[in-house]
């Protein structure tokens, strides 16, 4: 055996290593969606599609708008936030930074009690889809918040300067050249702010009792309670994955994996 | 003079100010009170408030079985996503190169949310389910492998191998590729290669990336109580923290469960952050 033939033989072996972690990543959804198209018969078909309309398309209606605001609030508080954190020498930056970027990483569980107390105790004004948005927009501020901060890095101070100097003022400079150069970097956190929001489960269980608003995912959840293994509630879920991956490959198309490295992927 | 360099450095902040408002507001209060909760007796911080130790201590030992049950749960986990991760990591930094932003962009579907990996893999293993005819080939009854721990382990798994692969990922990526190339100059093997150079090496990025899957493992809720089945289902930390507040209403209970979780979360990533040399900010 030569030497290239070897080469040949272990790229084989790398990309079979990779393509079968990446099918066992996708075996969820691919079983969900199989389950969704199959009828008891054995055939193919779309029955589970209509059988589940009814009710479900209202509660994916008030998910979208729940993650669509939520995107908005954070985009709006992110940027200037984004903005004087990397601009500016700030005192306590340290302190600052943690505020609002440790509820990442605290448990999903721990953090929607917490809000659920609050929200009885100190916010009543936030039982009800306020609610909602709220705990989201503060939930994925941190991600969205790290991707401004890389997009401003990125961003040479020059093309500012350079700006006022031609004369524009800030607020002209600030729409007409920051904006569009973090664009695509900003991008990358309005992308995984909605598929987060729009998928988030546990916060919208523990609020559904109090608020009696149900999102999408948490039908999914108390149908399996209720209902068990059904086709319907496979569509379901197939819909709401379905979403998400779309709104991913329309944005791994338009922009590229680029400003997703470092984030969440390698 | 003064004053205007007290303006500045003010509107400084001012920028950063609605994001500051909203992470105090909806989490730091709401924290706060988490904690003021947790040392109170059952409901009666709505009424009057009774001070007491009892909840933590009852954490520690009434709750312990599902304290180990969580434990043990995220932590292997997160040793099976390390040691599945690790080569996949290696191999998308060095090796891949055609397709690699396909694989990458895979990489993102296990974020959509524990719930849709804990009902495709529960329909997986279901008795009537694809997956039958295999398991009765090997001789394994369906119900034993559904209804058990491994089956949650590996749906956890699942769920938080991105965090693992990202953290390994970084932490090869900085490893310069020489260092492996004088290895073989000098007459090492691939087996030498990885256990003298390349695992020391990456250490950091290896336990970086097991904490922090540990740390997201913790607070899984839909996977524990849709694939552990009767026992590890409903005696993990996340289910009884929602079981014991709001089906019991024992607030107290529950939010020390609570508080006691956030801060193994908060200790694992931490650590993974400073191992990493990750930065938050």
């Amino acid at each position: 055996m030569n030497y290239r033939t070897k080469e040949k033989i272990k790229s084989g072996l790398s990309y079979f290593y990779v393509i079968l972690c990446c099918t066992i990543l996708m075996i969820p959804f691919l079983v969900t969606f199989f389950r969704s198209i199959i009828d008891p018969n054995g055939g193919i078909s779309l029955d589970n599609y209509t059988k589940m309309a009814g009710i479900f398309w209202p509660k994916l209606g008030t998910s979208a708008i729940i993650a669509i605001a939520t995107v908005i609030i954070d985009v709006a508080i992110a940027i200037p936030a984004a903005f004087s954190l990397t601009r500016y020498q700030l005192k306590g930056k340290r302190i600052i930074g943690l505020i609002m970027t440790s509820v990442w990483y605290i448990p999903g569980i721990s953090y929607a009690l917490a809000l659920i107390l609050s929200y009885y105790l100190v916010y009543k004004f936030c039982l009800n889809i306020l609610g909602f948005i709220v705990a989201y927009s503060c939930g994925f501020l941190p991600i969205m918040l790290l991707s401004c901060i890389v997009a401003f890095r990125r961003l040479d101070p020059s093309y500012e300067e350079a700006a006022s100097c031609l004369g524009a003022g800030r607020l002209r400079t600030f729409f007409s050249v920051t904006l569009p150069l973090i664009g695509p970097g900003v991008s990358a956190g309005i992308l995984l702010t909605f598929v987060l929001s729009f998928n988030e489960f546990i916060t919208a269980f523990l609020l559904s009792a109090p608020t009696a608003i149900e999102t999408a995912p948490v039908k999914v959840f108390d149908d399996i309670q209720h209902a068990g293994m059904h086709g319907f509630i496979a569509a379901e879920a197939a819909i709401l994955q379905l979403i998400s991956l779309i709104a991913c490959l329309i944005y791994l198309k338009i922009v590229g994996t680029r400003y997703l490295r470092g984030m969440v992927l390698i | 003079m003064n004053k205007k360099e007290l303006i500045n450095s003010i509107k400084k902040y001012l920028l950063a100010f609605p994001a500051i408002i909203i992470s105090i507001l909806f989490f730091i209060i709401p924290f706060i009170l988490l904690i003021f909760v947790s040392f109170t007796e059952k409901s009666s911080f709505f009424f009057t408030p009774k001070i007491t130790l009892a909840n933590f201590y009852k954490a520690f030992t009434l709750y312990r079985f599902d304290y180990q049950n969580t434990l043990f749960l995220s932590a292997s986990a997160a040793f099976l996503d390390v040691v599945f991760g690790y080569p996949f990591a290696y191999l998308m930094t060095r090796k891949i190169k055609r397709f690699s932003d396909l694989f990458r962009s895979i990489l993102l579907i296990p974020l959509f949310g524990e719930l849709y990996i804990a009902f495709g893999l529960w329909y997986l293993f279901l008795p009537k389910g694809p997956l039958a005819p295999l398991f009765e080939k090997f001789g394994i009854e369906v119900f034993k492998a559904f209804y058990s721990m491994p089956s949650a382990i590996v749906a956890l798994a699942i769920y938080t191998f991105p965090f693992a692969v990202l953290q390994i990922g970084i932490a090869l990526s900085e490893i310069d590729p020489v260092y492996e190339e004088a290895a073989s100059c000098l007459g090492a093997g691939p087996l030498n290669k990885l256990f003298k150079i390349l695992i020391p090496l990456s250490m950091p990025g290896i336990l970086s990336g097991w904490l922090m899957a540990f740390g997201w493992n913790l607070g899984a809720y839909a996977i524990p109580l849709l694939m552990g089945g009767a026992i590890v289902g409903q005696r993990v930390v996340s289910v009884q923290i929602r079981a014991i507040s709001l089906v019991m209403m024992d607030f107290g209970m529950g939010a020390a469960l609570a508080v006691s979780l956030v801060f193994l979360a908060i200790f694992a990533a931490a650590l993974s952050i400073k191992i990493g040399k990750g930065e938050l900010i």
